[in-house]
């Protein structure tokens, strides 16, 4: 527990996300919920709400991926290997980084959403329902986009690469999702998305789902991780 | 070399391929506790890759290593938690400074002593608040060391140390190795290309070329077992096969190092004996003997 804890602390020092110039990047968002409320403030349009997540979205995507960027430089790299943290221990405490920036964005999402709901609207009483709308999905994809980058950022010590495998998976998704609204009937998959509908909207069946796939994909994600990791030389 | 002295770290038969064909093989020595050995050799010998195989940075293929009596693989963080290591280049994260490395590295050992890291930050002249990419490559060697120097470490591996300081920083750093081992239970094991340091320091030697382990044993019997012979152009064809090591070639003449007990297969009267130095040995043990034809 100690070791971990101990990969844990040193991932954080090393994306440094409250230090000085590393706090910038968060700024974004709330930047651009005030321009997005600005805009479409007097109109009908509301595209503050998906702005807001969606900045917010992709600024906190990339700082998990940070500490890998730090490894791979050459000198630092060398840094994992005479600390004394076992290479699953490593893993490990990186794969706690998560929750943590999983609850950095979720307040900033707030932070920003409230910024954009009180420009565009004078008071805050919409926020409940806009959070509850908002936050569980973003989180879950968040997760869940991080839980699959991890084990490609470990096999390939170069972010492009990383990337590219990334969108090939995603690709092979797009093709099965393909597959599947061309061969199965209409009436059939609305039955389908109106069950899921309905099914998400009830809380306990949302929040079940939502964390049992998340455990789903810790089971795959983390041992493939810890094995790539362990075959690596640094 | 055969002891009974416990061992800070023993190296049995330790082997790596490489794809591009370079091997670091069978290689076997042992530290013990309470001296300093120079690992030797020139570039590309296999002095970092040994390094390497020692902190488990790379898988070995064949082998058994064992640090303060542990397996280096099996006991990883036991190991490395009496290990305090320094590169040639900084490890830490540029943008960190001073004070945050301390900040870090603090958390990853169960010992750290503050007043010895301050200690040592006073002693180094290094500016706490001052970011390692703004140290001089001798600053963040210092700053490694002041980090290795404060969490109890039994072994101290350095590798390249002194590359690239200047002839103060290095015989700072030899003092700074020598004091830590006063106490007969706390070693040091550092690589270096540079055998002015190891004169003054090491207690043992050991030298890798081409990835084989040439010697392994204390420092005065590798120079011993070695001599200069200074000889005439003419004498090259006169001489049997095993009368050198290793000979470099002048136009008048030229320099063979000889293993000491084969010095009597030289004619006394036509040759000049002259001790080898670790510069020597190690230069001319990577040349080879000339045929007679190329004479």
């Amino acid at each position: 527990m100690r070791a971990v804890l101990s990969s844990f602390r040193l991932d954080m020092a090393r994306i440094g996300v409250l230090s000085g110039g590393n706090l910038v990047p968060l700024l974004i968002p709330i930047l651009f919920a005030v321009i997005f409320s600005l805009a479409s403030k007097g109109s009908s349009a509301d595209f503050g709400t998906g702005g807001v997540v969606g900045s917010t979205f992709g600024v906190c995507s990339i700082l998990p991926m940070t500490a890998f960027t730090y490894e791979w430089q050459e000198g630092h790299r060398r840094m994992n290997g005479m600390i004394p943290v076992g290479r699953a221990h490593q893993v490990v405490g990186r794969y706690l980084t998560l929750p943590v920036f999983a609850a950095l964005m979720s307040a900033e999402i707030a932070v920003a959403l409230g910024l954009n709901v009180l420009i565009s609207y004078g008071d805050l009483s919409r926020m409940p329902a806009m959070l509850s709308a908002a936050l569980p999905g973003c989180v879950w994809g968040y997760l869940a986009l991080q839980l699959v980058m991890f084990p490609m950022l470990y096999r390939w010590t170069n972010v492009r690469k990383a990337t590219m495998a990334f969108c090939g998976l995603f690709l092979v998704v797009f093709a099965v999702l393909m597959a599947v609204l061309t061969l199965v009937p209409e009436p059939t998959l609305d039955m389908m998305a109106q069950w899921c509908v309905d099914a998400l909207a009830t809380p306990a069946v949302g929040v079940g789902l939502g964390l049992g796939s998340l455990a789903l994909v810790v089971a795959i994600s983390l041992p493939v991780a810890i094995r790539t990791y362990r075959g690596k030389e640094l | 070399m055969t002891t009974t002295l416990p061992m800070a770290l023993s190296v049995t038969g330790t082997t790596k391929h490489y794809n591009s064909g370079f091997t670091l093989d069978d290689i076997t020595f042992d530290l013990p506790a309470g001296y300093i050995m120079g690992l030797i050799g020139p570039n590309g010998a296999g002095k970092s890759t040994l390094i390497k195989l020692i902190l488990n940075m790379i898988r070995r293929d064949a082998g058994r290593i064992q640090v303060l009596g542990l397996d280096a693989v099996g006991y990883e963080e036991a190991v490395k938690e009496q290990l305090g290591v320094v590169f040639d280049t900084s490890y830490f994260v540029d943008t960190w400074s001073v004070n945050k490395v301390e900040r870090v590295m603090r958390g990853m050992y169960r010992t750290w002593h503050a007043d010895l890291f301050d200690g040592y930050l006073r002693r180094f002249g290094l500016d706490r608040g001052k970011k390692v990419k703004e140290l001089s490559r001798g600053m963040q060697m210092k700053l490694m060391l002041a980090v290795a120097l404060s969490h109890d470490a039994r072994l101290l591996i350095l590798d390249e140390p002194t590359s690239g300081l200047d002839v103060l920083a290095r015989d700072e750093l030899m003092d700074i190795l020598a004091a830590y081992i006063e106490d007969g239970e706390r070693s040091v094991l550092f690589s270096t290309h540079i055998t002015a340091d190891l004169e003054r320091a090491a207690d043992f030697i050991t030298y890798i070329t081409r990835g084989e382990l040439y010697f392994t044993g204390p420092k005065d019997e590798f120079e011993d077992s070695f001599r200069i012979v200074k000889a005439g152009l003419d004498l090259l064809d006169r001489l049997p096969a095993k009368a050198c090591v290793g000979m470099h070639r002048y136009s008048t003449g030229f320099d063979a190092l000889v293993r000491t007990e084969n010095l009597p297969l030289w004619p006394a009267d036509q040759i000049v004996v002259e001790p080898a130095s670790i510069d020597d040995i190690i230069r001319l043990t990577n040349v080879g003997r000339p045929s007679p034809e190329e004479v």
